[in-house]
């Protein structure tokens, strides 16, 4: 598939004895904001390191814009624009210097290079500080600079890791604005702790647990998927058989809550609504029914599924809500 | 480095920070004047000190010394000026720098005031380029605070007044020399010369202060790098014909004694040029480098501790001339020395270790190396930046050797500075690769330059170990010889360059450059 703009097949990596990535496919198209989630280690930075050149794959292979990162990483590099994690800066140097400097090293020519500076300074919004020494910037600026830096060379490929991190709420609105903005004419990868902001603007999220990539899907696609809500009273096999009764083979989870009341979500397609049809046989089967609900499965659903689908989750679950709740049995 | 000065006033909007904490936040209030004090001192009594000397008075500070002193404190003044905020010292420096540029070109161009006034002359000129430069850049950078008026026009009229004097200054010696060529005069070619080199390097110093942002600038630069390169291998080509007796101007003079000193100064106004206006990426990481050397306080401490090392072998030195003690190459009491060798030891090191390891810490490599630039580029980049800080910070040592004909000394044999410059140049280019490899194995600064330090002092024993029992008079005695850069120091001192002995420095040098390279890519092997 030529007209992707990155794409990657099996590609696994090991640091030593630990496996940072395992097997890892997917496909970006271009002009798709794609979203990267994942916990602390999940490998999120290593697969932006691959697909930047820094690091090479231990095997299978990663292509951007159908060049080759590993025996194409100069066409790679002319073509990404990137923000690596906690922004690496010279202290020394100003704003403007520190872009004039890294325009002349990726090429630019001349005639077009100031006005290209000015522009990104303006769009990043760091005119106050063009003159700053970079050691001085505070950390909100130092990821528009760093930005501004990744824009320079109008890159057909985005990759930003964790560009909102560390920003107070205001700026994580406007660099969420700035980056939907920008993902118009051209592919941004960005990785982030934070799932709602993710939500707000992506076309794909991928989502990576441990090395493995655990869920590739375009946002769309997600919101089609529902979710029905079901609490009722007494013996939960009893409960799933009537709910089984009703919806068939789709997925359903219980879960169980105080006194006796047992809570089921059921994974419905689209267009699908047996409400009325749940609410008779419950009632026809003495099982008392407190709640009957339809909700559009969110990212949190799909990352809770995928976060807690093992007995012992790994650590630092961004939605630190779920971690108190009781496991969830998975019964589909 | 470029600071565009009429864009400085557009920075208006945005925003934050526009009055908040501003350039200084970093920087120690307190230093600047302190340094720039301690400068104003050295600069008076140093002077002083040649005052006394020429006055036939005694004065505890000798006249060599006073100049080296006076000197280092004018170093010390353009610091303060880069540094300084406030209007009136800005001035004051401005017009000082003014005066010593104007002056030192009347006296160079004249050269009766005294025998030396051409030397002094040119040494005025060169000191009072980049302080009038240095304060005209700070008084610009204040600029929005500013309200008066004529302090404004100083910040950007000084800068290009220098540019346009230094232009005009070009144009009329090349336009001097080839009317002195219409006339068959080949006798007082060197003066015209200089005049154009020095007014060049003036137009150097105002393009690396405005930036070359501008179409006319960067022009301006390739016009000064063709001239310097042109005057270079004019030289060269010149002092060929005649040594090989194909041509010979009727009295011209030719490499030596003036020949070499044009084709210095040409080179330097050359390359100097080339290495301010290309973009090749080799060249960019070289010019950040710089950067990184000199506004960063290391640069000036290295020079500050190989000033005063050279100084205490200078001042054994001018001991022992006077007990008369010294055999030919005179030049090598000076430098096969203790305290310079001692500085050479510690001072590689201090130069090279930061150089990958701290990019390496702070993650900056990953920036670079994600940029469309090779490694070979950024590794070479790097060394001729350490390599050309490495051989300013030779400097102070030169200063103290033109300070000791104008004090009367005995006169010594100038020309194995020469070739002991070229071993100076390949025996550090060897330091410097060595450093800079040592520096791509760890990210620790620290673990870097201790590894470096162990391994100038390994380089250093074979010139001790040369003359033990049980080696002196071998195979393996030779074999030391070529690799001690000691050795190679005191031969080129002697007048002598030995490409034998120059092969190790220059094949280390090499190898360092691969392994460096290799390391960078290293990481994308497994």
């Amino acid at each position: 598939m030529a007209e992707m703009m990155v794409q990657v097949s099996q590609l696994t990596k090991h640091f030593g004895q630990v496996l940072a990535l395992s097997n890892v496919s997917f496909g970006l198209e271009r002009n798709e904001i794609v979203g990267l989630l994942g916990n602390n280690g999940a490998g999120k930075s290593t697969l932006m390191r691959i697909l930047t050149t820094f690091l090479p794959a231990t095997s299978g292979t990663a292509k951007v814009d159908g060049f080759d990162v590993l025996n194409q990483s100069m066409e790679v590099r002319n073509r990404i624009g990137y923000l690596p994690e906690n922004i690496p800066l010279y202290p020394e140097m100003r704003v403007e210097e520190y872009l004039v400097y890294r325009a002349q090293l990726k090429g630019m020519d001349r005639s077009i290079r100031h006005g290209r500076i000015d522009e990104i300074i303006e769009r990043c919004r760091i005119t106050g500080v063009r003159k700053r020494l970079l050691g001085t910037l505070s950390k909100g600026f130092r990821q528009r600079v760093g930005l501004a830096d990744a824009l320079l060379a109008d890159p057909k490929l985005l990759i930003l890791d964790e560009p909102t991190d560390g920003l107070d709420p205001g700026q994580k609105q406007d660099a969420l604005a700035l980056l939907k903005e920008l993902g118009r004419d051209r592919t941004i990868l960005f990785s982030s702790h934070l799932l709602v902001e993710v939500e707000a603007i992506v076309d794909r999220v991928l989502i990576l647990k441990r090395g493995h990539l655990a869920f590739n899907q375009r946002l769309a696609a997600l919101e089609r998927d529902q979710l029905m809500l079901v609490e009722a009273k007494g013996e939960s096999g009893a409960i799933v058989g009537a709910l089984r009764a009703v919806v068939a083979s789709h997925p359903i989870e219980t879960q169980s809550l105080e006194e006796g009341w047992v809570e089921c979500s059921v994974r419905l397609p689209e267009g699908f609504d047996p409400r009325a049809e749940v609410a008779r046989l419950l009632v026809e089967r003495s099982l008392p029914l407190r709640r009957l609900d339809f909700r559009r499965r969110t990212l949190q659903d799909r990352w809770n599924e995928i976060n807690n689908a093992e007995a012992f989750p790994s650590g630092g679950a961004p939605g630190a809500a779920n971690r108190g709740k009781p496991q969830i049995a998975r019964v589909d | 480095m470029s600071q565009p000065v009429d864009r400085l006033s557009s920075n208006s909007s945005g925003i934050t920070a526009s009055g908040g904490p501003s350039d200084l936040i970093a920087e120690d209030r307190s230093l600047p004047p302190t340094l720039g004090a301690c400068g104003a001192v050295m600069v008076m009594v140093g002077l002083f000190g040649v005052a006394m000397h020429f006055a036939e008075r005694a004065f505890p500070v000798g006249p060599s010394v006073g100049l080296v002193g006076a000197l280092l404190g004018f170093l010390l003044l353009m610091v303060h000026a880069a540094l300084e905020r406030s209007e009136a010292i800005l001035l004051a420096y401005l017009g000082l720098g003014a005066l010593l540029m104007v002056a030192g070109m009347a006296a160079l161009v004249s050269g009766s005031l005294f025998l030396e006034g051409r030397a002094l002359g040119a040494g005025g000129f060169l000191v009072g380029l980049p302080l009038a430069l240095a304060a005209s850049r700070s008084l610009g950078l204040g600029e929005k605070k500013r309200k008066d008026q004529s302090v404004r026009l100083a910040a950007v009229w000084a800068p290009r007044v220098i540019g346009l004097l230094g232009a005009i200054g070009a144009l009329a010696g090349i336009l001097w020399l080839f009317m002195l060529a219409e006339r068959g005069d080949f006798t007082n070619l060197g003066l015209p010369t200089l005049v154009a080199l020095f007014s060049l390097i003036a137009v150097l110093g105002y393009l690396g202060l405005v930036g070359l942002s501008s179409d006319t600038a960067y022009k301006l630069g390739w016009i000064a790098c063709y001239v310097g390169m042109g005057l270079a291998a004019a030289v060269i080509v010149r002092s060929g014909l005649h040594a090989w007796g194909v041509w010979r101007a009727q009295g011209a003079s030719h490499f030596i004694p003036g020949g070499w000193i044009i084709l210095a100064l040409s080179l330097l106004v050359g390359l100097g040029s080339f290495a301010l206006v290309s973009e090749s990426p080799a060249v960019v990481v070289f010019r950040r480098e710089m950067a990184a050397f000199f506004l960063s306080p290391i640069a000036y401490f290295v020079m500050m501790a190989f000033a005063l090392g050279t100084w205490t072998s200078y001042s054994l030195f001018l001991d022992r001339l006077a007990d008369r003690q010294v055999l030919e190459p005179i030049l090598g009491n000076y430098v096969i020395e203790l305290f310079i060798v001692l500085c050479v030891l510690f001072g590689v090191p201090l130069l090279t270790m930061r150089l990958l390891s701290e990019e390496k810490r702070s993650g900056t490599l990953e920036v670079l190396l994600t940029a469309p630039v090779d490694e070979l580029s950024i590794v070479l980049g790097k060394f001729f930046a350490a390599l050309v800080t490495y051989l300013i910070i030779w400097l102070p040592f030169g200063l103290y050797l033109l300070a000791l004909p104008i004090t009367n000394q005995p006169g010594f044999d100038y020309r194995p500075l020469m070739s002991y410059a070229l071993a100076l140049v390949v025996s550090g280019a060897g330091f410097i690769a060595l450093g800079l490899a040592l520096s791509s194995l760890s990210s620790n600064q620290l673990i870097s330059g201790a590894l470096t330090l162990t391994a100038m002092i390994l380089l250093l024993s074979p010139y001790i170990l040369q003359f033990r029992q049980g080696i002196e008079g071998t195979a393996w005695s030779t074999v030391l010889q070529h690799v001690s850069f000691l050795n190679l120091w005191e031969s080129s001192l002697e007048g002598k360059l030995v490409p034998r002995q120059l092969v190790f420095h220059i094949s280390l040098a090499v190898l360092s450059l691969f392994v460096a390279t290799k390391v960078l890519e290293a990481r994308r092997w497994q």
